[in-house]
C-alpha cells in the first residue's frame, strides 16, 4: 500500500469510518512504515488539541486582550481592506461598521466567532508545523538520496541486508505487498478494485517445474 | 492495450511469488528475492509513470529483462567478492597480490554494472518521447529515494537487533 493511501485510511480511522478490512490493511502497512506511524501520532496529537479548544475557558478580559492584539497584527500586516477581508464575513462586517461609526479608535466588540476563527488558525498552524517538521526530519536522515543510481542504491541496500536476515525478509515481504497494491490499484482509472486477493506465499505448493514454466513465460512475455 | 499490459504484470507477479516459495531459507536466494521483487516493483511503477504504448512496451521490455539478468548476476558476483574480501582482511597470512587481484576484480565488476546500467538507460531514452524522458528522470530519482528510505528503515531494524 502506498503511504498516501494509508494516510487516507488513517484519517478515516480517526473519524471512526474505517471498516474491518481497511483496518487490517492499515495495520499491516503501519507495521512496516515508520513514516506513517509518525503520521498517525501527529494526527492523534492534532485531534486531541483540536478537541481541547472546545474546553478552553479563559476569562472575558483575556479574550478582549487577545482580540485587540489580533486586530492590531492584522491591520499592521496588511492594508485595511485586506486585513478585514481575511476574517470571516460576519467579523469583517463588524469591523467595517465599527470603523465607520467611530473613527477615534474604539475597538470592536467581542463575538464568539472570533474565538472560533482564532482556534481554527491555531489548529491549522499546528498541523502545518507538524507536517513540515516531520517531513524535514525524515529527509535529513536520508543518505545522498538524489545522486545515487538504481544499482548503487541496490548495492548499498544489499550490503546492509547481508548482515540482517530479518530485515531482508521484512523488505522482501513489504516489496511483495507493494507489488500486489500496484496490480490492483489503477490510479489512472481512479478506481480501487477491492478484490479479496489471497496472496499466499508461505503455504503455496509451487514446485520447481512450475517455476521453470513461469520462467519461460516470463522471458517470452517480456 | 491496458489489458495486455496487465497480463505482463501478472506474469511478473507470479514469477516473483513462485520464486519466493522456491528459495525460502537460502541466504543467496533471499537476496535474489529482494532483487527480483525490486525489479518487478520498479517495472510496474515505471510502466505507470511513463504510460508506455504497446509498441514501446514490446521494444523496451525484452531489453529491460536482458539488462536486469546481466546486472543481477554482476551484483551477485560483486556481493560474493566483497563477502570474501571481508574474510580475507581478517586473515594475516594473505599476500598483497591476493588483495590486489580481489580489489581489481571488485573494481571491474562495479565498472561493468555501471556500464550496463548506462547502456540500458541510453537505449531506453531512444525509445521515449520528450515528455516520457522527463518523467523517467523524475521517476528514477523518486524510486531511488524510496529505496534509500527502505534502507534507512532496514538499518534501524538491524541496530535494534544488535
Amino acid at each position: 500500500m502506498k503511504c498516501e493511501q494509508a494516510q487516507k485510511l488513517i484519517s478515516d480511522r480517526l473519524d471512526g469510518k474505517l471498516g474491518w478490512w481497511g483496518r487490517k490493511r492499515l495495520d499491516r502497512h503501519l507495521t512496516a512504515c515508520e513514516v506513517c506511524r509518525d503520521y498517525v501520532l501527529a494526527q492523534e496529537i492534532i485531534q486531541r488539541e483540536a478537541l481541547k479548544t472546545e474546553e478552553v475557558d479563559y476569562p472575558p478580559e483575556w479574550w478582549r486582550q487577545f482580540e485587540q492584539v489580533l486586530q492590531e497584527k492584522l491591520i499592521q500586516s496588511a492594508p485595511d481592506e485586506e486585513a478585514i477581508s481575511v476574517l470571516p464575513a460576519g467579523i469583517s462586517a463588524d469591523i467595517k461598521e465599527d470603523k465607520n461609526n467611530n473613527k477615534k479608535g474604539r475597538s470592536w466588540t467581542f463575538r464568539p466567532h472570533v474565538l472560533q476563527a482564532a482556534s481554527l488558525l491555531v489548529v491549522v498552524a499546528a498541523t502545518l508545523f507538524l507536517i513540515i517538521y516531520i517531513g524535514r526530519s525524515k529527509n535529513e536522515e536520508l543518505p545522498l538520496p538524489l545522486i545515487l543510481s538504481y544499482e548503487d542504491s541496490y548495492f548499498n541496500l544489499s550490503q546492509l541486508l547481508a548482515e540482517d536476515e530479518e530485515a531482508a525478509s521484512d523488505l522482501a515481504r513489504s516489496l511483495e505487498e507493494d507489488i500486489l497494491q500496484e496490480t490492483i490499484f489503477f490510479e489512472s482509472e481512479g478506481e480501487f478494485l477491492d478484490i479479496d486477493y489471497n496472496y499466499e506465499t508461505e503455504n503455496s505448493s509451487a514446485q520447481p517445474e512450475d517455476l521453470q514454466v513461469e520462467n519461460i513465460n516470463f522471458e517470452e512475455g517480456l | 492495450m491496458r489489458k495486455s499490459r496487465l497480463i505482463y504484470l501478472v506474469i511478473i507477479l507470479l514469477l516473483a511469488s513462485f520464486s519466493e516459495v522456491y528459495g525460502q531459507g537460502h541466504p543467496a536466494r533471499r537476496d535474489r528475492n529482494v532483487r527480483e521483487n525490486m525489479f518487478v516493483l520498479r517495472t510496474l511503477r515505471m510502466t505507470q509513470a511513463l504510460d508506455l504504448t504497446e509498441a514501446q512496451t514490446a521494444a523496451i521490455f525484452p531489453e529491460l529483462n536482458r539488462a536486469e539478468k546481466e546486472k543481477a548476476q554482476l551484483q551477485a558476483d560483486l556481493a560474493r567478492e566483497i563477502r570474501e574480501l571481508r574474510q580475507l582482511i581478517n586473515n594475516e597470512k594473505v599476500e598483497d597480490r591476493e588483495f590486489e587481484d580481489r580489489v581489481a576484480k571488485i573494481l571491474d565488476l562495479r565498472e561493468k554494472i555501471k556500464r550496463r546500467e548506462s547502456e540500458f538507460e541510453k537505449f531506453l531514452l531512444t525509445q521515449l518521447t520528450s515528455a516520457q524522458k522527463a518523467r523517467y528522470i523524475i521517476f528514477d530519482i523518486d524510486f531511488n529515494r524510496g529505496m534509500m528510505e527502505r534502507m534507512g528503515r532496514a538499518g534501524l531494524a538491524g541496530k535494534e537487533n544488535k
